[in-house]
């Protein structure tokens, strides 16, 4: 038997965010700063959204001279119906969990 | 920026550089993002929240690591560490009841009655013997992993093993030496015991559930 948890409000917040703008790349203070979420809190989930697919996240060059290059993320297509699923408060339709219990 | 600002901000850079050394080899990129994202945070917001967040993260992942690979452990070594976390409690929970079974008290200038302290002392070293049941049925069996009443059991009597022992140290107002010998192989071993034993089980569970 599967089960189905439905995501923490934390990763429901970041996933609303997200889904707003899929397209988009998003920066890590950006979604801390507007989800009001703690790096700590933040980091992880965006971790396990990766591991399990539902985002892609690449290294951008910034044009600001001497500053290191920023991790951005966005929603893959799965990670888009997922968040939409989600969102509306159906179960994922995606392989084991509707991206488990462990999220914070 | 002013001098208290400076310093916030080493130390900051300090907790971040100290985050990618102990992170485990899988997160870090996820460190590395961190600490660049760190150099871009506007001068209002507080870099050294944001670096604590980077070690939780670090110190996280690092704990996750050597947890899984516990699982690949020999037998015999997880048994070692069961019998060192929670043998001790275990030789004073029998010390305990052995002492009120002759009719002697622990702490007799006190004046606590016989009763009184075999609640207290062994309600506080209980988890001794009930986590080596647990913890010999864990290891002994392929697919037996404590249940959740019985981990959320193990961790209320952790938690009161813990409660109880601060309690006596601050009571008796012993020194730290004290403290440190009495809180770690009464109160912290166990813990740590229990949350292994809770992480097997939730593993097994996990077997279970996708079998």
């Amino acid at each position: 038997m599967e089960r189905n948890r439905r995501p923490s409000r934390h990763t429901l917040s970041l996933l609303a965010e997200l889904a707003q703008r899929p397209r988009r790349w998003h920066y890590g203070y950006e979604l801390s700063r507007i989800t009001e979420l703690k790096s700590g809190t933040l980091y992880p989930i965006l971790m396990r959204l990766c591991e399990r697919g539902m985002l892609e996240s690449k290294w951008q060059p910034t044009a600001e001279e001497g500053r290191p290059p920023r991790h951005t993320y966005r929603l893959t297509a799965a990670g888009v119906v997922f968040a939409r699923d989600a969102l509306a408060g159906r179960p994922a339709a995606h392989g084991r969990t509707a991206l488990g219990g462990s999220y914070t | 920026m002013s001098q208290r600002a400076d310093i916030k901000d080493r130390i900051a850079r300090a907790l971040v550089a100290h985050a990618a050394r102990m992170a485990a080899s899988d997160h870090t990129d996820w460190i590395a993002a961190m600490a660049h994202e760190l150099e871009h945070l506007p001068k209002s917001e507080s870099a050294l929240s944001w670096a604590l967040g980077s070690v939780l993260v670090s110190y996280t992942g690092r704990m996750r690591v050597m947890i899984r690979s516990s699982a690949d452990w020999p037998r015999w070594l997880l048994l070692l560490e069961m019998l060192l976390c929670l043998g001790p409690v275990t030789a004073y929970f029998l010390f305990v009841s052995v002492s009120i079974a002759q009719g002697y008290t622990l702490f007799p200038a006190q004046g606590y009655t016989q009763v009184q302290e075999g609640l207290i002392f062994g309600s506080a070293t209980l988890i001794g013997p009930i986590g080596l049941v647990s913890a010999f049925r864990t290891l002994f069996s392929r697919t037996y992993g404590p249940g959740r009443l019985s981990t959320a059991l193990l961790w209320v009597l952790a938690a009161w093993t813990l409660t109880v022992f601060v309690a006596l140290l601050v009571h008796f107002r012993l020194e730290l030496v004290a403290w440190c010998g009495m809180l770690l192989p009464f109160a912290l071993l166990p813990a740590s015991a229990v949350a292994h034993l809770t992480w097997f089980g939730s593993t097994r569970r996990r077997a279970v559930v996708s079998a």
